[in-house]
């Protein structure tokens, strides 16, 4: 088992990471302190050394998006995200970005998953088939439909922008 | 598209007070895990301990259910033993002659009560066409457990007029160096104790030229030498025949 300050600091380091995942899977805010302490205390119980930090972020956000679908499968936690719940997020969110993760929100969780790993944490295709246990197929399948979705829903103009 | 993603996303922290939580989680977390750890050797020595304790007793109830306990013969033609352990179970059983052989491969007696096995081996004689209407079954009994012995025999007769309502049956306890002797010829100790009385009144017959007739008929040959012979030339001196088998129960009754 890891030490307090090793939990300590991987909170620091990771929390945001985690969070971002939380925001795009669950509305309620008691279920993304369930996730967190989940995730973090597996991490706290994780006794095998992480080969690279790399390994250690994506060891993270794979518990994390499979900590958010346990939750999700839970029937009196099944929700659907909306704008109006964005609204009531803690953190503030700049005017001109609420359009693009209003958007991101109404794609199913797989399309979210790639979204936010490809886009954002900049994973190739291969990193994120590895870290959603899928084929690197299925992985492109879903980025193209990902990105189709997202380009009807912001208008081609936005999107290719 | 890349560098507005980038911006939303960025826009997203964890919120200070959901990382107080977190941390004070863990904190307690690992603070109550490290008292059970604590505990572990302990808790891993009781396990040990118990899983000893339960290894010895089965070890031990094992070799007590494999100790034979009661012997019991069945001499009808097929000459068969069965031994059972302390708990009146059939733990073995073996074949004097082919015909027992044969009769032991058709059946499975093993771990079954010793009245069940008895009964099984009584249907399978009937069926093999062993045992007539009126046929002869023997059966004796020795045990290390004298206490037991009389009502071990008193079940065994019942059984074996359940099964075979019109058999004749004799049932009686030999000790242990006859049923030994009996053994060294290869023989059951009924059939080994009915050529016995069969030489007694017929010398030229032996052991070997006996071995393969069934009791009924050793038991007739030593009927009409009787016959033959005047009552005070066989038994001079003694109005009954003397009990050669050693034993005082006898619990032999003919149907």
């Amino acid at each position: 088992m890891r030490s307090n300050s090793e939990a300590d600091s991987a909170v620091e380091k990771y929390a945001d990471t985690v969070r971002r995942v939380c925001f795009m899977h669950l509305k309620n805010y008691a279920d993304v302190e369930d996730v967190f302490q989940e995730v973090f205390l597996k991490y706290i119980l994780h006794e095998d050394p992480f080969e690279s930090e790399e390994h250690e972020k994506a060891w993270l956000i794979r518990v994390t998006i499979n900590a958010c679908k346990d939750t999700f499968k839970n029937f009196f936690r099944r929700n659907v995200c909306s704008f109006e719940e964005l609204e009531k997020e803690p953190f503030y969110i700049q005017e001109e970005n609420r359009f693009l993760l209003e958007s991101i929100l109404k794609l199913p969780d797989h399309y979210k998953n790639v979204i936010y790993l490809f886009y954002y944490e900049g994973y190739t295709a291969v990193e994120i088939a590895k870290i959603l246990n899928k084929r690197e197929n299925t992985i492109y399948t879903w980025l193209s439909r990902a990105k189709s979705k997202l380009r009807d829903e912001l208008g081609g103009e936005y999107f290719d922008q | 598209m890349i560098n507005k993603l980038k911006s939303a996303f960025d826009d997203i922290h964890a919120e200070n007070s959901l990382k107080a939580t977190t941390k004070k989680f863990l904190e307690k977390e690992i603070q109550q895990r490290s008292t059970k750890k604590k505990r572990i050797p302990f808790k891993r020595y009781a396990i040990f301990s118990a899983s000893a304790a339960v290894l010895v007793f089965t070890l031990l109830t094992y070799r007590l259910y494999f100790i034979p306990s009661t012997y019991i013969d069945i001499d009808v033609n097929p000459s068969i033993e069965i031994v059972l352990n302390r708990f009146d179970k059939v733990i073995d059983s073996y074949a004097y002659n082919q015909e027992g052989k044969e009769l032991l491969k058709e059946v499975s007696i093993r771990y079954k009560d010793y009245n069940k096995a008895l009964g099984i081996l009584i249907d399978e004689m009937i069926q093999g066409g062993y045992t007539q209407e009126n046929g002869l079954i023997s059966v004796t009994l020795q045990s290390n457990y004298e206490k037991k012995e009389k009502k071990l025999l008193s079940n065994l007769e019942t059984t074996i007029l359940q099964h075979h309502h019109t058999a004749q049956v004799e049932c009686f306890s030999v000790n242990r160096s006859v049923r030994d002797t009996a053994h060294h010829f290869n023989l059951s100790p009924a059939k080994y104790l009915a050529i016995q009385e069969l030489i007694e009144v017929d010398p030229t017959k032996t052991i070997e030229s006996c071995r393969n007739h069934s009791i009924l008929e050793i038991k007739e040959w030593t009927t009409n030498h009787h016959n033959t012979i005047p009552e005070e030339a066989v038994f001079p001196d003694t109005p009954e025949a003397p009990d050669n088998n050693g034993n005082n129960h006898h619990n032999g009754h003919h149907h």
